[in-house]
This record gives C-alpha cells, structure tokens and sequence, in this order.
C-alpha cells in the first residue's frame, strides 16, 4: 500500500491517493497518516480510491474510527473514483450510506466547499 | 439396458499454510485468486470471496494465535473442477492450533455506534456472514479449529 499526500493550504485540502491493497496488515500506514494532529487543519480530506485495489474491514475501520474526530473539527471527509469491487465492500456494510462517495475529483469538491479563511 | 453410472463432480482441494503474521494476508489471498481463476466469477464475487477468507483468516492469526510467528494456519479450497453441473459449491477450510473461536450470532451492526465510540475493528465478521452462506467452526479432539465457510457459486 502507497499512500501520497497532496496537502494544499491554499484551498484547505488535504488529498490522498491511495495505491494498492487495503488490509489488516497496510492499514496501519494509512491510520498514522489519519491520526495525524495536523489532518484535522484541513477544511475538507479527499481519498482518491482510483489505484485502491483492494479493502478489508481494517482498512475500513481506519476510517469509521477517525471519522467522529473529522467532524467534531469540521473537516469532511470525501471519497472518490472507487473500483465498483472496493465500493462493493462498503455497500454489503450499508457504509455507503454513512460515508461520502462520489465518482470523480470534481464531484469530490464540489461535495464538499471550502470556505476561506477569515 | 445402459448400467446407470454414479456421476462423480470432479473437486480439486489446494491448500497453503503461513505463520501467523498478519503480512501473510497478502499471499493468502494471491492463493486464493490464483486458485478462483478459473471458476469465471465476476470481478464483484471473486472480490468477495477474498474479503471472507482474508477477514476469517485475519480473526485466526490476530485473535486465535497472537500474531505467533511459529503457529501455523492452513487454508484449504475445495472446488468444482467443472464449470457444469451447477450448483458449484465452493468450500474454504481453515485450520490452526490457537484459541478456538465462539462466533456470535449474526447481528447488523449498528454504524452509527461505531462512529461515536470511534471503533476500529469489529466489522470483519460480520462482512463474512453477509458474504458467504454458512459459516462453521468446530475444534477436533486434537485441539485443531476448523473454520468452514461455504459458498454456491453462479
């Protein structure tokens, strides 16, 4: 599992492009990144799921455990571009329905503005 | 008068045994697509099959054994060698020496709990039973777990 950051404070996002399989063993990479203080400075963390082959429920709960945190600190959480297998694996959970997924990096973005700063 | 034959369904029965590290995961799975290859599943199904063996076999190398690099696990695939007769049963067998396992019976998680009290596992079996058709355990008198999972397949 690769994980590259592209933090961008000019429009308070913070993206992920996740690369590879997501298990109880690469989860835990992807959960220091997240746990991280500094996440939750950002407006808005966009995973991109287009190179994620693969999700168990570890790399699930990756999210679900960070997710109270997110919106407590007002930073939301998008995901995008997933393989209809991977999204597959949210669905039979009903996670779909908990979680932001949409297709494309644009429909990511506009599924959640940012606002300037004051 | 033609002698009436006993058809057999031809099964093949692979299996791959690790040690109880959890990045093992990685090639139990590669096993198992390599072993699925040719049963012409959907992208979808095949996906499926992956996540019930890879989560069950996740629960007997964190839980069952505590990651004991000496413990051993071994994942045994039963399949139709034959595309015809349907239905095609396919049966995962997985065996290890650790703490045996008493499943809960199913019940639907309630997501929104997960959430609030930030919970980072405790999804895994409940993806299997959602997945697959029946679900097993039983341990032998030699203190070895069987974990069954079966699946007919399209």
């Amino acid at each position: 599992m690769n994980i590259h950051q592209y933090p961008s404070t000019a429009d308070q996002t913070l993206l992920l492009q996740l690369e590879g399989e997501l298990d109880a063993s690469s989860s835990v990479g992807l959960d220091d990144v997240l746990t991280a203080p500094t996440v939750t400075d950002y407006q808005r963390v966009l995973i991109d799921c287009q190179r994620l082959d693969y999700i168990s429920s570890a790399g699930l709960g990756v999210f679900i455990s960070n997710l109270q945190r997110f919106q407590d600190a007002g930073t939301t959480l998008v995901f995008f571009g997933m393989q209809e297998k991977v999204y597959n694996v949210f669905e039979i959970l009903g996670l779909d329905a908990l979680l932001t997924i949409v297709g494309t990096e644009a429909e990511a973005r506009e599924a959640a503005p940012t606002q300037p700063n004051a | 008068m033609p002698k009436a034959r006993l058809a057999a369904v031809a099964v093949s029965a692979p299996s791959l045994s690790v040690a109880c590290e959890r990045h093992h995961l990685a090639e139990l799975r590669d096993f198992v697509r390599a072993q699925l290859q040719g049963q012409h599943l959907s992208d979808k199904l095949l996906n499926q099959m992956l996540v019930a063996i890879d989560e069950t076999c996740a629960n007997v190398i964190v839980h069952g054994n505590q990651e004991n690099p000496d413990a051993f696990l071994t994942l045994t695939l039963t399949l139709p060698l034959a595309v015809r007769p349907a239905p095609r049963v396919l049966t995962v067998e997985i065996r290890d020496r650790g703490i045996p396992f008493d499943p809960p019976a199913f019940a639907a998680p309630d997501l929104l709990r997960y959430v609030e009290e930030r919970r980072r596992g405790g999804l895994g079996l409940t993806l299997v039973q959602l997945i697959m058709d029946r679900i097993e355990f039983t341990t032998t008198p030699d203190g070895t777990n069987l974990t069954r999972l079966i699946k007919t397949l399209p």
